[in-house]
């Protein structure tokens, strides 16, 4: 970078290193770089002022940084790679939240730790904000709702009076309107948990993931009888993963149920494995109705169903794949898919192999 | 549905929107319930002064105090510990219904995931 600034605004090294700290003491993030031995070697004034402290000595960075941040953290710094960032979780210090992350950078042969604090604060609130705004509006929402359902429980139930049969018929129709609303205003406050929540993970070693998808089958046992859809599993013995069983497991799920509920009756479902070098591909093939090609981009969208999914079950959320993916993505894994409307889907869960996550 | 569960039990319930006091009113009273009808967290604390009640149904957002406060003075207030108090109420976020149970609750109800016969049933086996 130094080589970049000298040559691309042709200053001397001092004018350089005066340009550096003019960027590096005015920034908004905390960084401290540390040697190998996990020295001090630099702390901006961003560190010092959320450390509250005016000193350049190292040691005394250190202590107010552990002080401040009473995190776990630096014991597993040992375990970080190039590719690999470390992140702490929300860290509150008065009225401020913090993260922290740990980086491991090579620059000439040598190896630095360089810390970075980032205050959170204002996109916390803004988070906050967004879920009461969600509370507030799925309640004002609801009460009407209620009303109109129960209103119509009462009629239809005689309690108003006698009611026709051709009375019945339109306003159960209108009874099941209101439904799909309370439907949708329950799914809206899902979706608002999914990220208040923040996913949290529990990662374990893991290797029969042949096991997990036979008993995400068995739980689907009847909806497989009863539609008669044909299953073949091809799993092979896996190396070691490092997942979070009980979430790897609702993606089997999900896209499992996704392939039974778009398959016609009679159709096929091929679940197969694949290992090539440092990942393991899943795959789950059906025969079913595929994606319509202009709807490929959006269906990893929260609430997003494409539009011939909706035709044959109108009452999905449009949330499962856009959970599958959060939840693939912090396995740092990969999902895709290659579909053709009428013929089928195939989607690709990739897992890294033997990776500390 | 007709339960005679609650025949002659005395309910005491709070909720500020008038068609759905209306209603619920009419099912209820259809059970044979004896129903105080109240639209103010206030007026409940001030009914138990002076009147011996079965069981109490709160909404969460009320003018005044909330559904949760009157639920607290509720059970303390040293004469009404024992007394079933169910939250009915479609404001569900994991803060109210997480001091609802705190505050000694027996259920928190969502009205719209709710029939009024389920309603009914669950007044019933509470009570």
């Amino acid at each position: 970078m130094f080589k970049f600034l000298k040559q691309s605004i042709n200053l001397g090294p001092s004018k350089v290193e005066q340009m550096l700290e003019i960027i590096t003491e005015n920034m908004n993030e905390g960084a401290i770089l540390l040697d190998r031995s996990k020295n001090v070697i630099f702390a901006n004034l961003r560190t010092r002022i959320i450390l509250g402290t005016k000193t350049d000595n190292q040691d005394e960075i250190i202590k107010a940084f552990f002080a401040t941040f009473d995190i776990p953290l630096l014991q597993r710094v040992e375990t970080l790679n190039e590719h690999l960032v470390l992140t702490t979780e929300d860290v509150d210090i008065d009225d401020k939240t913090y993260n922290i992350s740990f980086n491991l950078i090579k620059a000439d042969n040598e190896m630095y730790y360089l810390v970075w604090i980032w205050d959170i604060t204002q996109f916390r609130l803004l988070e906050k904000a967004k879920t009461e705004f969600v509370t507030i509006a799925a309640h004002q929402l609801r009460t009407p709702l209620s009303s109109i359902k129960w209103s119509l429980n009462m009629y239809l139930g005689g309690e108003l009076g006698p009611v026709t049969n051709e009375q019945k018929q339109i306003f159960t129709k209108v009874y099941n309107t209101n439904e799909r609303m309370i439907a949708s205003v329950n799914e809206l406050l899902s979706a608002d948990r999914v990220d208040q929540e923040r996913m949290q993970f529990s990662f374990q070693k893991y290797s029969t993931l042949y096991a997990l998808v036979d008993s995400v089958l068995l739980d689907l046992q009847s909806l497989i009888e009863k539609s008669k859809i044909h299953i073949e599993v091809e799993i092979q013995q896996l190396p070691e993963l490092t997942i979070d069983v009980d979430k790897i497991r609702l993606v089997f799920q999900n896209l499992l149920e996704n392939a039974l509920k778009y398959t016609m009756n009679g159709g096929t479902i091929k679940i197969r494995s694949e290992v090539s070098g440092e990942h393991v591909t899943m795959s789950i093939a059906d025969s079913g109705i595929g994606i319509p090609k202009d709807q490929q981009g959006n269906i990893f969208q929260r609430f997003y169903r494409a539009t011939n999914a909706r035709n044959i079950q109108s009452d999905g959320s449009g949330l499962g794949l856009f959970l599958v993916q959060k939840i693939i993505e912090a396995h740092k894994g990969k999902i895709w898919f290659e579909s053709q409307e009428g013929k089928g889907t195939t989607f690709f869960i990739q897992l890294p192999l033997n990776k500390t996550i | 549905m007709n339960t005679d569960a609650l025949k002659g039990k005395r309910v005491l319930w709070a909720e500020d929107d008038e068609l759905l006091g209306e209603i619920l009113e009419k099912k209820l009273t259809a059970q044979g319930c004896i129903l105080t009808h109240v639209g103010r967290g206030e007026e409940v604390l001030k009914f138990l002064e002076n009147h011996e009640v079965d069981i109490v149904i709160l909404d969460m957002l009320l003018p005044g105090i909330d559904g949760n406060e009157v639920l607290k003075r509720i059970k303390t207030d040293g004469k009404h510990q024992d007394l079933p108090v169910l939250i009915l109420s479609n404001l569900n976020d994991k803060e109210h219904v997480a001091k609802s149970s705190e505050y000694g609750a027996a259920k928190f109800l969502i009205k719209a995931s709710l029939t009024l016969d389920d309603i009914i049933q669950q007044v019933a086996e509470t009570v």
